[in-house]
């Protein structure tokens, strides 16, 4: 399932890009730093109701999807089985190997399910009240050079174009015979063979025209540029990005002075 | 406006007078050649365009138009890497001493492919993109954005995704950027070419109010009827020369006659062949519908061919026409209704099994090229299908015969003209002798002479039984050629008729620019 941009009109759509995109730096470097079961759990209970409150279905399949389930529960069990300090709780002995779970296992697997939801979850309300063209803009107005931001936004242009085309270049292969399904990894190879070749050949087309258009229109011959899109930041977009840089500044000092103990709750 | 003599191609050893000080655009002894190809693509030009001219270039593919079209826009020698010999100047300037910028203001192009020259994501935004550059006070950027898309008739659009547009919006937003640049000359590259007849109509109106901003207007095109009786000039090139340049309806009359087009545009009276028993027919299709996203694109299609038919589909980008070819063929999954072709149950067989029925020439050459040698590609679909070796290079080597393309053989697909890898494309769906044959836009990009080459081709093949159905704006041919005429509009059949009752037909349902150019006059 893959999670992208949804226009609304929510309070969180509403936040300048660059506001939001302060607070996922801010909120992903604590959900690191801090190894405290509650500020997990109660981070991820306000992501959840920020995603619901978002009212976008599309947003709460992607929250209870097989995807971020599925890799939750594999984590988890993944934690458990490879920890083995801690007190024994329950020990499976097996053929080849013995299966024990610890009680530090079990904190340190809730912990990393905990850190991925809430990083993933916070990456899907972002990605879903963000519109990326703005976030591009935003970020080239705050100083990313130019280029680099249109680079991105060319990239975006072009990638459901290369998308397009390579659905017909399978059409075409198929109606000439060629069946990836039946012969296996080595139909498969081949067909990826004669994929490359169109679509290169096509991406260098595109790209000697789109080169032509962009310094045609004088791109790149000065240093900066004007941008007719104005950015907005309200006082929450201001109170935001005050609090998630005073948030990143104590935690990196608490860090560089050990006052944050890294350690996981007895 | 300047008359200008009728001339014969320029002698090399000629001499040139200096540039002329009212010219826009100049030329002297120019020739270039591109670092990966030994032949010139442009031999010894010699060109003044003046302040003010709307000239038009045609010529056949592949004779240097888009590379000449880049010259005039200043993109040599610093934008397109080469060889260049001789001077161009832009109003005086030379284009070897200005950077691109301060040239950018004196000439824009707009190209071909209104999808790949577009690099933002919304239309104020591409609109906007040069001025921005040229780092313009935002009031000023807004003022050129709303004239620019007044000019082309495109301010309705001013906030729509790219994304969201048709062919030939996108076209007029491409034109829009470029008049926004505020360059005294405009130069455009085929601007229809990829366009239906209704969006083509809409592009060329903004391109005759070009002609009222006084302007220096330069149109490369290949059908450029609309725009003779406002141009001053026509040019014809042939293989990196000037072949012809002067007074628009005499140069056109020549260059028609040197095309060997003084044909009959009068429409086929066709024919729709009938069986009693209906065991000719190849094609059944009933109450076909298919959607996409919840979008209805195929609304209850019901439609038969028969064995050695000639069938063009004709209708607006949008329609439903690829997608029908694509349902026939089995890369299209219906949503209901029945399509038996060649007596196989389309929806129950696999793309693959459709392959021994149909072949599909599909609009872009380049997308359905893959093998290493011409040979190769012929023999393609052979390769999958089993068919052994002796027999589909046999077979490969008639069709490439047939099809003028024997002699690149051993050659790689790619050094091919586009003309050629058209050929080569109708070549590779032969040899394993499928009855049906699907063309999509097979005529996009070609000149008159490959696109008379490509029909004369295509008769053939309906001659020798097979049944053909061409998707194709190209309304002359179409209706020339045909046996049938079917008219798609909103994913339904419109109208299936002779050619000569299918323009009666589309003429009473008002969708006058889907008629060839002589009925589309009188209309």
């Amino acid at each position: 399932m893959i999670i992208k941009y949804i226009e609304g009109q929510s309070r969180l759509h509403s936040l300048n890009p660059l506001s939001k995109l302060w607070v996922v730096a801010a909120y992903s470097v604590s959900v690191f730093l801090i190894d405290n079961l509650a500020f997990q759990a109660i981070g991820l209970a306000a992501i959840v109701a920020a995603d619901c409150a978002i009212g976008s279905k599309k947003l709460r399949l992607f929250l209870f999807s097989r995807f971020v389930l599925g890799l939750a529960g594999s984590i988890l069990i993944l934690q458990v089985l490879f920890t083995s300090s801690g007190h024994l709780l329950l020990a499976v002995p097996l053929h080849w190997f013995h299966i024990a779970v610890t009680d530090l296992g079990i904190l340190k697997g809730i912990l990393m399910t905990l850190r991925f939801l809430n990083v993933i979850l916070l990456g899907g309300a972002f990605v879903a009240t963000t519109d990326p063209v703005a976030l591009v803009y935003s970020l080239m107005k705050a100083g990313v050079p130019y280029r680099y931001g249109f680079m991105v936004l060319t990239m975006m242009r072009f990638i459901p174009l290369f998308e397009a085309e390579r659905t017909i270049v399978s059409d075409a292969q198929k109606i000439r015979g060629l069946e990836v399904d039946k012969g296996g990894i080595r139909k498969l190879l081949l067909s990826i063979r004669y994929t490359i070749l169109p679509l290169v050949i096509s991406a260098l087309g595109k790209s000697e025209i789109l080169a032509l258009s962009m310094e045609g229109r004088a791109f790149g011959c000065r240093r900066t540029r004007t941008f007719l899109t104005t950015d907005r930041y309200s006082f929450a977009d201001r109170a935001l990005i005050t609090a998630s840089i005073a948030a990143l500044v104590l935690l990196l000092a608490f860090c560089i002075l050990g006052w944050l103990r890294l350690r996981l709750p007895n | 406006m300047r008359a200008v003599a009728v001339k014969d191609i320029l002698p090399a050893e000629r001499v040139m007078p200096a540039s002329d000080p009212c010219a826009a655009i100049s030329l002297r002894d120019v020739s270039f050649s591109f670092f990966s190809r030994r032949d010139f693509a442009l031999k010894n030009i010699n060109l003044d365009i003046f302040r003010g001219e709307f000239v038009i270039i045609t010529g056949p593919s592949g004779c240097g138009k888009s590379t000449l079209a880049a010259a005039m826009a200043g993109f040599m020698p610093q934008g397109i890497q080469g060889d260049l010999q001789g001077e161009i100047t832009i109003n005086g300037r030379s284009t070897r001493a200005g950077d691109l910028s301060s040239l950018a203001v004196q000439a824009s192009l707009c190209q071909q492919d209104p999808e790949a020259q577009i690099c933002t994501l919304r239309v104020s935004d591409e609109v906007a993109f040069g001025p921005e550059n040229l780092e313009l006070p935002a009031r000023e950027v807004v003022s050129r954005v709303k004239e620019a898309l007044l000019a082309t008739n495109s301010l309705h659009l001013k906030d729509r995704s790219i994304f969201d547009l048709s062919g030939g919006e996108k076209q007029k937003v491409a034109i829009a950027s470029m008049l926004a640049m505020q360059s005294e000359i405009i130069i455009l590259d085929e601007p229809t070419s990829n366009l239906d007849p209704e969006s083509a109509q809409e592009v060329l109106s903004a391109v005759e109010g070009l002609r009222e901003k006084k302007i220096t207007v330069v149109v490369i095109e290949h059908r450029f009827d609309r725009l003779l009786k406002i141009a001053d000039r026509l040019i014809v090139m042939e293989a990196g020369r000037v072949a012809m340049d002067g007074n628009p309806t005499e140069v056109y009359e020549r260059y028609r006659e040197s095309q060997g087009c003084g044909i009959s545009r009068k429409p086929a009276p066709g024919h729709r062949i009938k069986s009693a028993k209906g065991e000719d027919e190849i094609i059944y299709v009933r109450d076909l519908q298919y959607s996409y996203n919840g979008h209805k694109v195929l609304g209850g299609i019901s439609f038969s061919a028969r064995k050695g038919e000639l069938i063009g589909i004709i209708g607006p980008n949008g329609s439903g026409k690829t997608t029908f070819l694509n349902c026939l063929a089995g890369l299209c999954r219906p949503s209901s209704g029945v399509i038996r072709v060649d007596g196989i149950n389309v929806t129950e067989s696999r793309v693959s099994e459709m392959a021994r029925s149909i072949g599909f020439v599909f609009q872009n050459p380049n997308h359905q090229i893959f093998e290493n040698t011409v040979l190769a590609e012929v023999t393609f679909a052979c390769k999958n299908l089993k068919i052994s070796k002796e027999r589909s290079e046999r077979f490969a080597r008639i069709a490439m015969e047939e099809h003028g393309i024997i002699q690149y053989a051993q050659d790689s697909p790619l050094m091919l003209s586009y003309g050629e890898k058209r050929r080569l494309n109708i070549c590779a769906t032969l040899p394993h002798n499928p009855g049906i044959i699907l063309l999509d836009e097979p005529f996009i990009g070609q000149d008159i002479s490959n696109t008379e080459r490509i029909m004369e081709d295509l008769v053939r093949l309906k001659d020798a039984g097979k049944t053909l159905l061409i998707v194709s704006h190209d309304m002359d041919r179409i209706f020339r050629d045909c046996d049938r005429i079917v008219f798609f509009q909103s994913g339904s059949i419109l109208v299936d008729e002779t050619p000569s009752k299918a323009i009666d037909a589309i003429r009473n349902l008002g969708a006058y620019h889907f008629l060839p150019d002589i009925y589309l006059l009188s209309s």
